[in-house]
């Protein structure tokens, strides 16, 4: 059993990891120049620190050389020192005003206050060096606020739904309006980090692979970088801290750290993805957060998948790898990454993959033991703007009887059909004879096609325009997508779809046509405030809806009438601390994945907690920062164990049969 | 019996009097039939034009765009030149400044837009030329 050998390494190599700052040993694989052993690590697989570190969202350091960690996992800010011992935090309800859900944060160094938004309420608060609330600013203009910087007397908001910057005069609260800078013709895409850099400020274009350089009015002065691997080139920027004379950029998914010069030079670059289980020391996953310390030169680095955090001296890195320009790991590798939702249908199974920008598609055999797998058949999309091409896909919706997949294409706003073939070998082509009779679409094997798509840019354009000319019935009619997501089938054909961008679910005929939309964006119990994923009752009669900022299970009508609800903030049974995933098996139990805790919980079709299973780990059943559930017709759970970039199956009772997507051998998955 | 395009044009080439009729396509989709003209002029390096006509019922053909690309898959790369589409009437569109830059396998898409629904769907065809 090959399998359960790797584990028992991977098991060893994870519980052998230093755990707490200080002694560190020397990377296991050197052969790269760009790995640098840290200075300080805290955090991550059996660090008592870990559990306080769950959901880092953002850093800063503040001028005790402390570091500033924005936490949703705590709902909290907390402040730790560089070797990760902690001094201070703001949680839940204290001073009057909860962080529901803790966002992008920024040190004001004038005077070593900190700013930090709440997503989930759109709220920024102020808190004083000794973490007291001073002030808090509602941001009703915000779809979903990401980051903050402040600049003279004005902050500056991303937004990665309405993808602008919001500006408003602070401490005032004056709106000053929306920025969409544009450069070479491209508007932004799914904005995230942004910071100052002396007069100006620096965003991360996630969704472009760039990052911008604006002005105090928002207007873009210049903008660089393209998707790929290579010393310059990004793969999902996230996060920015800017030095004197330098940008530090969390390159995510090329799994390392960039640095630039203000004016957007390639300088260095340092890190790389780890060749064994969620080893650090250099070594970093999914990096998300960035820090530097003008005082003392240090460069933290945090992982949310790995709840860790390292800190570099920033000299001894930029002394070792000046002049390495080394393509990051991906590009190079064999395995399929897996990403966050599964769906299957009629014996296929597809996986969206937001990191490669793609949807892999398998089939399933008959699993009932350990040495079944599915079958890799072929993947769609690739990352670009084209019909065809995707940008972060999210939610999936398939067809398996007719071959044919839906996916939310979710950077270029719109959904998009795929067909797809199972056999292996020729080349995808259509017949052609002049003259002759309609060819039916033929395609080759193994192979998959672009059927259409639903662009709701343009329907977003239409909308806005009609809201402008003071059309408030035409801008709301449904036809406005915020951000298109997690999609499932109800037993009358039609495909709901959430939209955590605005609160709602959108219902599409099966030829893609937007028939209604209902919901309405908010905290109250029949809102909504982020919806994350949606699964059907077997009888069509529940809507069940995943509300991520409200950390509860939302029940509705195939109308939209809100039933009844479940969970709320917390780690007991009948609460959650990130949920992702639902799933519903054929006899309508109810099925929540928790990223955060490692966790899949069973429910009543009601939502009375039955059993849970999962803990945090490489081994058969554990998990690392699960994301999405599916259910088989013969009641087969597949999750996608994101972390560990595979899918565990499971039987309705947390029974552990078989996982796929370990193995570098695409034959062996 | 199947004819791919190059076969096509040998037999326009031994016989050039007998004219091939428009190529008919159905979109990936099923929603639209295409009959596309001049397929059979189309050679590397030169410039041509294409005539498409689209049958839409029963949804109307007012409010549908064209937009023509075209790939070279195992190339990695589209046209060099970017043709210009121009609406004569509704669902006939008159395709100018095709150029296909260098000889090998071919896909060309024809997505029609439907301006009500922002709905872009695809009928496409390959050449070897």
């Amino acid at each position: 059993m090959q399998i359960k050998v790797l584990f028992t390494l991977l098991s060893i190599l994870i519980i052998c990891q230093p755990g707490i700052a200080g002694k560190l040993e020397v990377p296991d694989e050197m052969q790269y120049p760009n790995v640098i052993p840290p200075t300080y690590q805290f955090g991550g697989f059996g660090d008592e620190l870990s559990h306080v570190l769950t959901g880092i969202r953002d850093i800063a350091f503040n001028n005790k050389g402390h570091l500033l960690v924005s936490n949703v996992g705590q709902h909290a800010l907390l402040e730790l020192t560089e070797k990760g011992q902690l001094v201070g935090s703001v949680p839940s309800g204290q001073h009057g005003k909860a962080i529901q859900y803790a966002a992008g944060l920024f040190y004001r160094p004038d005077n070593g206050h900190v700013l930090i938004i709440d997503a989930a309420s759109k709220r920024l608060h102020e808190f004083d060096d000794q973490l007291k609330s001073v002030r808090t600013l509602d941001l009703p203009q915000a779809a979903q606020p990401h980051d903050v910087a402040m600049l003279g007397d004005r902050v500056f908001i991303t937004d990665n739904v309405k993808n602008v910057i919001h500006l408003y005069r602070y401490p005032e609260g004056e709106y000053l309006g929306a920025r969409a800078p544009q450069w070479m013709g491209l508007g932004l895409r799914l904005p995230q980090g942004i910071n100052v850099a002396g007069d100006h400020l620096v965003l991360a274009d996630s969704g472009n692979n760039r990052l911008m350089r604006i002005n105090a009015e928002g207007e873009a002065q210049s903008a660089w970088g393209t998707w790929g691997s290579y010393g310059g080139q990004l793969a999902t920027p996230v996060n920015i801290d800017v030095s004197g004379r330098h940008i530090y950029v969390a390159d995510q998914i090329n799994h390392r750290i960039q640095v630039f010069g203000t004016d957007g030079d390639f300088q260095y670059q340092w890190a790389r993805h780890p060749p064994t289980a969620h080893e650090g020391n250099g070594r970093v996953h999914y990096p998300s957060a960035i820090a530097y310390d003008h005082t003392s030169g240090l460069v933290a680095v945090c992982e949310v998948i790995e709840s860790r955090c390292q800190v570099f001296g920033n000299k001894k890195v930029a002394g070792s790898v000046a002049s390495v320009d080394d393509s990051a790991w991906w590009e190079k590798a064999t395995r399929f990454h897996y990403g966050a939702r599964p769906t299957q249908s009629a014996g296929f199974l597809a996986v969206s993959e937001p990191d490669t920008h793609s949807v892999l598609i398998f089939e399933m055999p008959e699993i009932e033991s350990d040495n079944v797998k599915p079958r890799f058949i072929t993947r769609v999309g690739g990352q670009g703007t084209d019909p065809g091409q995707l940008i972060q896909p999210s939610g999936l919706y398939m067809d398996g009887k007719k071959q044919t997949i839906w996916v939310s294409d979710r950077g270029n706003l719109r959904v998009q059909q795929f067909a797809f073939s199972k056999e292996s070998g020729e080349r995808s082509e259509k017949a052609v004879e002049p003259g002759a009779s309609i060819p039916k679409m033929t395609m080759g094997p193994g192979s998959s096609k672009f059927i259409r798509a639903v662009e709701f840019s343009a329907l977003r354009s239409e909308s806005m325009e009609k809201k402008a000319k003071g059309d408030t019935k035409g801008a709301d009619t449904g036809r406005y997508m915020g951000e298109p997501s997690a999609m499932a089938r109800h037993p009358n054909g039609d495909v709901y779809m959430v939209d955590p961008a605005i609160g709602r679910v959108h219902v599409f005929s099966r030829k893609m046509e937007l028939k209604e939309t209902w919901g309405e964006l908010g905290e109250a119990p029949a809102q909504l405030i982020k919806p994350l994923d949606i699964a059907i009752s077997p009888d069509g009669k529940r809507i069940y809806v995943v509300d991520e900022y409200a950390f509860k299970v939302k029940v509705y009508s195939p109308k939209g009438e809100f039933l009844f609800s479940w969970g709320g903030p917390g780690a007991g049974d009948n609460e959650f601390v990130t949920p992702f995933g639902i799933a519903i098996d054929s006899k309508g139990y109810v099925f929540v994945s928790d990223t955060a805790k490692n966790e899949v919980k069973k429910f009543s079709a009601d939502g009375k907690f039955l059993l849970k299973w999962g803990a945090w780990g490489v081994g058969p059943g554990e998990f690392y920062k699960p994301k999405g559930l599916s259910m088989s017709e013969d009641d087969q759970l597949v999750l996608m164990d994101f972390g560990n970039h595979r899918g565990p199956i499971f039987d309705t009772n947390g029974k552990f049969i078989t996982m796929f997507g370990i193995s570098a051998n695409p034959d062996e998955i | 019996m199947k004819f791919d395009v190059m076969m096509l044009m040998l037999l326009a080439l031994v016989a050039p009097a007998a004219s091939a009729g428009p190529l008919k396509l159905e979109s990936n989709g099923g929603l639209y039939t295409l009959s596309v003209e001049g397929v059979d002029q189309l050679d590397a390096r030169e410039f041509h034009a294409l005539q498409i006509t689209v049958n839409c019922r029963p949804r109307r053909c007012e409010r549908l765009d064209l937009r023509f690309t075209a790939r070279m898959p195992d190339h990695g790369h589209g046209q060099n030149y970017a043709p210009k589409v121009s609406q004569q009437a509704p669902g006939r569109f008159r395709v100018e400044g095709v150029r296909f830059h260098m000889p090998g396998y071919w896909e060309v898409y024809l997505d029609l837009v439907d301006r009500e629904s922002a709905m872009l769907e695809r009928t496409q065809f390959s050449l070897e030329l």
